[in-house]
């Protein structure tokens, strides 16, 4: 167990200044340390199910460090700055008022076709239209187009709109969701009231949901409206 | 801030575990190499089966605990071994159960190796 401890403090430690070295394209949607905890945890995991003469504590006590780690980590990121700097990526500007910075590419290893893949996939297809393109340390990458390529906003064609807010769901197959109707700030003499206009009981309701502006959609399960 | 507490926390905890675990393994396998120790060369007595009998039964009684942290394959090793030398112990073959009994002592060594803090261990 003494050796166990170590080595998994060795492996994470090592393992994350690896990924850390890799840079940004490896990391998908994951944060370095995510990643590696997440890769070592489902090895582990595995272990003493594959083999019964490794006791279970040779599995659980590695995921429980590399657990507290993880959330150590991530506070130490947060609180200091040289640990931001140390295990944390930062972002990467690959274009730069439309224009590619080779530089920063060649440091991130990306290549123009994956720039270009990237930026199709934001409906942009020359560079020319993109103010920043920024490799976030997710492995994502950003784009913000240029002024004059960007869509008008309804404020900007000056058109009065009303905001409707989000959608609450106050009422599934006949149950309550109190919290969603407290939240919508609504009570159940409100929905008693919707009911009662729609001349519908509870039990009868499908769905009934309502917006910050009181828009409501209501369905029956006989599917009336 | 308190799930940070909770995490140091934990890890201290595991920390101190494994601390007690190594200390509890030494202490198994020092205590089981006295006793293999007090046995005599060769098994010249009648004494000596009832003596390694009572070695695997105390040993037997540590299993529980010990399959907590030590792989299942070494306990067994250890325990089958036991019963080996009390068969030879019966037997009076003087030189299986002196081969026995320094295959035992390896075994039991063996069990505490993993817990030694040195640099062959952990790499």
């Amino acid at each position: 167990m003494t050796t166990i401890l170590i080595r998994t403090l060795i492996i994470y430690a090592a393992l994350i200044m690896i990924m850390r070295f890799m840079g940004k394209r490896q990391l998908g949607e994951l944060e370095i340390s995510d990643l590696v905890t997440t890769l070592l945890i489902s090895e582990l995991a595995s272990l003493p199910l594959t083999d019964e003469s490794i006791p279970l504590s040779h599995a659980v006590l590695p995921i429980l460090v590399l657990m507290a780690l993880e959330v150590l980590l991530s506070g130490a990121i947060l609180k200091f700055p040289f640990a931001k700097k140390l295990f944390s990526v930062r972002p990467a500007i690959l274009i730069r008022h439309g224009v590619p910075d080779r530089t920063a590419m060649r440091a991130v290893r990306v290549s123009m076709e994956e720039l270009l893949s990237q930026l199709r996939q934001k409906d942009v297809t020359d560079p020319d239209e993109v103010e920043y393109a920024i490799l976030e340390p997710n492995g994502q990458i950003s784009v913000v187009k240029k002024a004059s390529r960007q869509q008008a906003t309804l404020e900007q064609l000056g058109i009065q709109t009303t905001e409707a807010g989000m959608m609450h769901l106050i009422v599934s197959d006949g149950q309550i969701h109190r919290r969603n109707l407290e939240q919508a700030g609504k009570d159940e003499r409100w929905l008693e009231a919707v009911l009662l206009t729609r001349h519908c009981s509870l039990d009868e309701v499908f769905l009934l949901m309502v917006d910050d502006g009181d828009e409501i959609r209501f369905f029956t399960k006989e599917g009336k409206t | 801030m308190k799930g940070y507490v909770i995490a140091l926390a934990l890890l201290l905890l595991l920390v101190a575990a494994v601390v007690w675990n190594a200390a509890y393994i030494h202490g198994v396998t020092e205590a089981l190499l006295g006793k293999l120790d007090s046995l005599p060369s060769a098994p010249a007595t009648d004494q000596t089966p009832a003596a390694v009998k009572w070695i695997r039964d105390e040993f037997d009684r540590q299993t529980t605990l010990l399959q907590i942290t030590v792989p299942g394959s070494t306990i067994d090793r250890i325990r089958e071994s036991l019963c080996l030398l009390e068969l030879y112990a019966a037997s009076g073959d003087v030189s299986q159960y002196a081969a026995a009994l320094v295959l035992l002592r390896e075994q039991v060594e063996a069990m505490a190796h993993p817990e030694k803090l040195s640099l062959s261990n952990i790499l």
